[in-house]
């Protein structure tokens, strides 16, 4: 293995090594804000509570924090608004899967920032994929 | 522009956001690869398909968004579901030699079932290259709660056929609850007329 190969590999590495670093944080925030209102949770129902659980724990594993933004966009659209923070920091990330999470969490738990956001998103996202997802959390935020 | 669309599996959609990413460069890099493994299974007809590859023709996004909530209206708790489909333009299709014939499905509603297609598949090549040419067309998602308020009026409109409904399989289909509700209305509304003799 030449010189320029291992440099290669070693900026591939460091790469790697900052968006994990990057989920991670934006994942520990997550779990954060889900676990302060976890006595709001089990005062109305104890079964909330337990797939919020469910899912962090599931999100902690899997290190997704994607998987949990989906589970908010299709389960959960009573977030806490702390939530609001996270999610907003997931629609700039690098991951292609990641933003296209935070639009549709958006879109369900907050619509009106989706409203003031989504247009903007659209308009910057390269990622022609990415761009109909959210464009598709938009029409939702609308309806 | 005529579109075909074709519903993927929403469990592979992290999978296509990250195909999205590449761009028209390595696009033109997948054409001398070829599509990954698990695109071309998208585009290879299974047991609910028939002979060929089932689609949907539509003119414009509102009439994908009718295909979109007919497959919702037929599915329950679509409301915490997406729809997802891959689009690519008739013409294109055509230019590469492939055929697309009209057949009937069987979907509740009118327009959906009018719009039903088969792309004839003769061999793995072809198959190769629908994929090729799904994969640089647009994705089109609809979010349940917008399906939910567009599959409600169904139940409210004549544009149903009731008899798809009836041969499901599943007893709990709220679908076929809202159509004989629906039905259990207008009954009620004949017997208020006054029969002959009366």
């Amino acid at each position: 293995m030449d010189r320029a190969q291992m440099e290669q590999i070693d900026e591939r590495t460091q790469a790697g090594l900052q968006a994990l670093s990057r989920k991670v944080e934006l994942l520990a925030r997550a779990v954060e804000a889900m676990a302060r209102p976890v006595s709001h949770f089990q005062s109305e129902t104890s079964a909330p509570a337990v797939v919020t659980a469910e899912v962090l724990n599931a999100a902690l594993e899997t290190g997704k924090l994607s998987d949990l933004l989906n589970f908010i966009a299709d389960e959960l659209p009573d977030t806490p608004a702390d939530l609001l923070d996270v999610v907003q920091s997931a629609l700039r990330d690098p991951d292609p899967v990641l933003r296209a999470a935070a639009g549709r969490a958006l879109s369900a738990a907050y619509p009106d920032r989706a409203l003031e956001l989504l247009p903007g998103a659209i308009a910057e996202e390269r990622n022609r994929f990415v761009a109909s997802a959210l464009q598709g959390a938009l029409d939702a935020a609308f309806a | 522009m005529t579109l075909l669309l074709r519903a993927l599996r929403v469990d592979s959609m992290d999978r296509w956001l990250k195909l999205g990413q590449a761009g028209p460069t390595a696009s033109e890099g997948a054409e001398v690869a070829g599509p990954p493994i698990w695109v071309i299974r998208e585009f290879l007809p299974t047991d609910r398909d028939g002979e060929g590859l089932s689609v949907f023709e539509v003119n414009d996004k509102s009439e994908a968004l009718t295909v979109a909530a007919a497959f919702a209206f037929e599915s329950e708790k679509f409301e915490k579901r997406r729809y997802v489909f891959a689009t690519v333009e008739k013409d294109k299709l055509k230019e590469s030699g492939l055929d697309v014939v009209c057949t009937s499905g069987n979907f509740c509603h009118k327009l959906a079932e009018s719009r039903h297609r088969e792309i004839q598949i003769p061999n793995v090549r072809a198959a190769e290259t629908i994929a090729r040419l799904f994969m640089q067309g647009e994705i089109i998602q609809f979010e349940g709660r917008k399906l939910a308020i567009e599959a409600r009026k169904f139940a409210q409109s004549d544009n149903l056929s009731y008899e798809p409904l009836a041969r499901r399989p599943y007893s709990a289909n709220w679908a076929w609850k809202a159509v004989l509700s629906f039905l259990g209305q207008k009954i009620v509304a004949v017997h208020g007329v006054p029969t002959k003799g009366s």
